[in-house]
């Protein structure tokens, strides 16, 4: 059941490749693929931050965007930092890492590499994983709402083929 | 006898089979761990050198800001205290505007790279005209293509127009019309092109200038990297242009290529797909029909 509970007005579309990280509250929503959401949150000072990463590693190629997802994380930690939160506060929600293509072999898998590559960062900070939901076919709608830290999920009807993000 | 002779070299056979196969398989495993290794240490090498390269954009700035606002403040103070011709003044004004436009030109490149890599560029996408965005970056380069006396051809549409992101589609065509300016040799000709596709826009910026070796091309895109570095490097700038460019037009879901030959000069073609604005935009609200019955975590 969902709450009934005052909503955030502000609202943000996060792209990939972006990071948003904002002390007023908002409903951020972003639409996942292969691709990895990393959703952050204060229960404390119930303030939130969210990643939405293409790639496992950067390479060293290009700029260290938050494309990738060793960039992102620890940018996304940084920012929730920035905001006055202490890591140790922290808990955090993983979405996304479908499989683009059925049958593919694992090594190619980036929707698998990319959730590997939360779960491991994240044990690293030793931020619990509270709430997640990875893998499969489908894409997946996520609106996050940074003051409660509640994520509303939606799978798509269709299979992700062809689907960025 | 005979048979359980057969037998023997039967089951002997079938253990030299077994013992090659293990062999082929763990030499195929060592050579798969090698080729790994290498990858890795090919990675490391890189993410060592932009640390490097990062290192010298730093000591760099200070040349490459210092040294404009230098002349700035010099030409400026000239122009305050002198009651010269109305010529020379003009000449000074232009000078100091050439002086503040690549200053301006450099710190929008270094800001544009630290939004791209805090991850706070997005796009945010209108109908554009087309034509006349790539004419205003000609017009903005028009003091250097004189003093240059290069030619600059304009082969597109008078009327393109495409939804696009026009902040950034600009940011990436200044800094190829830069560089083709900036590296090729006085009077050379740029060629700049746009047109339709069935799923997208073309984009191209054409030089005739030295062109890039080969070997040297896997580079271009990295950040903080000029082909010549160091001190007695020739060329202003601070490398970012084109990874800035890759980057925008990852933002965008677009493509971008460089093709060069030495001598021949160079071809940077950019392809961007006509973007599914109604999917991102209302994203938010609509399109529920497309998703499963919502789950709360």
């Amino acid at each position: 059941m969902v709450q009934e509970i005052s909503q955030p007005e502000l609202k943000h579309y996060l792209f990939p490749g972006g990071l948003f990280v904002d002390p007023r509250p908002h409903l951020v929503t972003t639409v996942l693929g292969s691709c990895i959401s990393v959703c952050l949150w204060d229960p404390k000072l119930r303030v939130g931050g969210i990643n939405h990463y293409l790639l496992p590693l950067w390479n060293g190629e290009g700029l260290s965007t938050p494309k990738y997802g060793n960039i992102a994380i620890e940018k996304l930690i940084d920012g929730m930092l920035v905001l006055g939160c202490e890591k140790q506060n922290l808990i955090a929600k993983v979405f996304g890492g479908a499989a683009l293509w059925k049958n593919q072999p694992g090594l190619l898998r980036v929707g698998d590499r990319n959730a590997a590559l939360a779960d491991e960062l994240l044990k690293k900070h030793n931020i619990p994983i509270v709430g997640s939901d990875l893998f499969g076919e489908q894409g997946r709608k996520i609106i996050f709402n940074t003051e409660t830290g509640s994520v509303l999920m939606r799978r798509n009807r269709a299979r992700v083929e062809n689907q960025q993000g | 006898m005979s048979n359980d002779l057969n037998a023997h070299e039967m089951v002997d056979q079938e253990l030299v089979e077994a013992v090659k196969q293990r062999l082929d398989s763990n030499r195929k495993a060592l050579h798969d761990l090698k080729e790994v290794t290498r990858k890795l240490e090919e990675i490391n090498g890189k993410l060592q050198e932009s640390e490097a390269l990062k290192s010298h954009f730093l000591s760099n700035i200070r040349n490459e800001i210092n040294n404009p606002l230098t002349s700035i403040m010099g030409l400026s103070r000239q122009l305050a205290t002198s009651g010269g011709p109305a010529e020379t003044t003009a000449a000074i004004g232009q000078m100091i505007y050439q002086e503040a436009f690549g200053l301006d030109f450099q710190l929008q490149n270094i800001f544009i790279a630290a939004e791209l890599e805090a991850g706070e560029a997005s796009p945010s996408y209108a109908l554009v005209d087309m034509s006349s965005l790539m004419r205003t970056v000609v017009d903005l380069h028009r003091h250097k293509i004189d003093q240059k006396q290069m030619i600059v051809e304009e082969s597109f549409p008078a009327d393109l127009s495409f939804v696009t992101d026009a902040q950034h589609l600009q940011i990436v065509l200044m800094n190829l019309l830069d560089n083709a300016l900036e590296f090729c040799p006085q009077g050379s000709h740029i060629k700049l092109s746009a047109g339709m596709t069935d799923s997208g826009m073309m984009l191209s910026v054409e030089d005739s200038g030295d062109g890039i070796a080969a070997d040297e091309l896997v580079r271009v895109f990295d950040r903080f990297r000029q082909l010549e570095m160091g001190t007695t490097k020739s060329h202003r700038g601070h490398g970012l242009g084109l990874s800035i460019s890759k980057a925008l037009m990852d933002l965008m879901d677009g493509t971008i290529s460089l093709n060069s030959e030495q001598g021949k000069g160079s071809i940077v073609e950019l392809f961007l797909p006509e973007p599914c604005v109604d999917v991102h935009m209302s994203a938010q609200d609509s399109n529920v029909f497309l998703f499963d019955e919502p789950e709360e975590f």
